[in-house]
């Protein structure tokens, strides 16, 4: 690979030596001209990362988020929010535009930009008021702290051409708000071995029919083939209504340990728990 | 990498307590005892509860400051090319003036970098952590655009993996594979290195474009 081997003007003046020294001259000279843009790390943390919260029609909820500046230098931040859905593989893709059934409209942030001074703390609060007579379901959103100034700056200089890529961070705050008492309804349809990152693991298949997210809790104690003790713990991303998502059974580590890597078969008992229920598994892995 | 875990996951606990001041303070019941009656010596007993909450926290770095001990210098990432004449069918002599027979093909172009690094951070206790990348605005130099998918990005830690840049809009997430008790808390750190695809021919120009990295804990 090579790394920005920006070609451009070599491979774009082909007809003639000197038309493409010329070319590259001037081309040189254009790219002195590569305007500096002032950069600021993005180096930010936020509290909490995620809203969970219940609400009525016409009753307004507040809430805010605590924005930290873990860097060295005032952080400009842009506040907004962003419309997102989920794949039943896991997978985040964020819209700005609002998209059918978005309930970003009945948002107000108290403020679009915020200067968070170093190592010190800046509150955004944010209200959500459904409307009066608002059906039973899910609100779901983000709000973006995003950074304003380029995080880094990437200047590719060739003889001829540059690439200039600012590069900044985003975190996005999920905010669930379920409506009118619309509530999860998990069920677990599968309980065995699955395909993920090039090695085979436990794993539960778990469908959502009621009209809120779900997500799983909990753990199972288990016994490996050498019969050492491991616990698995579901990942605890969530299962939106009507998904079914498949969720692996990751075995829990203690703090500055690597996970212990378990010899098949694998037995397994226990109670995994759900916002309003819970599952009693019995399962061999192998 | 992951940052020596030890010490990581000891400033995860200082970032979260930093951050947890106001809305993780103890909550302590008080409870009372007396004995009045009974046989000497009377004794009272009284209990005390705790409560603790610990909230969910996201931490993301993009850009040179490591968390404890951030610094307000920002890098650059720099690319100088170098070209080279094909050396057939006769290699160039290197000096001032020195013909060389040149057969007319693309010159190639020799990277030197001295800094092509981003490295990122990412401490959670809020469970599995997407990354995203988002094209915000295209390379576009003029009416010239070259797709943001060119942009290639490799990282150090496969625990926590670059985000596909995609041509326009949004890329798809990747997940960062948690550190700790099942996936719940995250602390790696890892250096991700950018290149160019150079998949095709394009007009020379300054192209300038954006992308966004985005974290967050659905």
């Amino acid at each position: 690979m090579n790394p920005f081997s920006s070609s451009i003007a070599g491979r774009v003046v082909r007809s003639g030596r000197s038309r493409h020294l010329g070319a590259a001259v001037l081309l040189w000279a254009g790219l002195c001209a590569v305007p500096a843009l002032h950069a600021a790390p993005f180096d930010v943390a936020v509290l909490p990362s995620r809203f969970e919260l219940a609400g009525k029609g016409g009753v307004r909820l507040g809430q805010a988020v605590e924005i930290t500046n873990m860097g060295a230098a005032t952080t400009q931040v842009a506040v907004r929010t962003l419309d997102w859905s989920y794949s039943p593989e896991g997978n985040v893709t964020y819209h700005d535009e609002l998209r059918e059934g978005s309930c970003r409209p009945w948002v107000a942030l108290e403020r679009r930009t915020v200067a968070v001074p170093p190592r010190a703390k800046r509150s955004v609060r944010f209200q959500v008021e459904p409307p009066a007579g608002v059906a039973r379901g899910e609100c779901r959103f983000m709000v973006a702290i995003e950074g304003v100034e380029p995080a880094q700056q990437a200047v590719i200089q060739s003889n001829g051409a540059s690439l200039n890529l600012p590069v900044t961070g985003r975190i996005a705050v999920a905010v669930y708000v379920r409506l009118e008492g619309a509530a999860p309804r998990l069920e677990l349809t599968r309980v065995g071995m699955q395909e993920a990152g090039g090695r085979r693991m436990p794993s539960l298949t778990v469908t959502n029919a009621g009209d809120a997210h779900g997500r799983l809790d909990g753990s199972l104690e288990a016994v490996d083939a050498q019969g050492r003790s491991i616990e698995l713990v579901p990942e605890g991303t969530p299962i939106l209504p009507g998904q079914t998502r498949t969720l692996p059974l990751l075995p829990r580590a203690e703090a500055d340990r690597p996970p212990p890597a378990p010899a098949y078969p694998l037995k397994a008992s226990g109670t995994l728990d759900w916002d309003l229920g819970s599952f009693r598994v019995n399962a061999e892995f192998r | 990498m992951t940052g020596g875990r030890g010490g990581a996951t000891a400033g995860l606990a200082a970032l979260c307590c930093g951050a947890l001041t106001t809305l993780a303070a103890p909550i302590a019941r008080a409870d009372t005892g007396s004995s009045g009656a009974g046989v000497l010596p009377r004794t009272a007993s009284a209990n005390l509860d705790f409560s603790v909450t610990i909230g969910k926290l996201l931490f993301f770095r993009v850009g040179a400051a490591a968390y404890p001990t951030a610094s307000a210098v920002q890098s650059s990432l720099v690319f100088q090319l170098t070209p080279a004449i094909p050396a057939v069918p006769t290699a160039p002599v290197v000096g001032n003036n020195q013909p060389v027979n040149w057969n007319g093909a693309e010159p190639s172009f020799a990277v030197s970098s001295a800094a092509q690094v981003l490295p990122v951070e990412v401490r959670s206790n809020a469970g599995t952590v997407s990354l995203q990348a988002n094209a915000t605005t295209p390379l576009s130099s003029g009416s010239a655009t070259i797709p943001l998918s060119e942009i290639l990005i490799a990282s150090s830690d496969a625990g926590l993996p670059a985000p596909l840049v995609p041509a326009a809009g949004n890329g798809p997430s990747v997940a960062v594979t948690g550190t700790a008790y099942g996936n719940l808390v995250t602390v790696r750190a890892a250096d991700w290195t950018f290149s160019y695809a150079n998949s095709a021919l394009r007009r020379a120009g300054s192209y300038a474009g954006l992308v966004t990295f985005t974290a967050s804990t659905p």
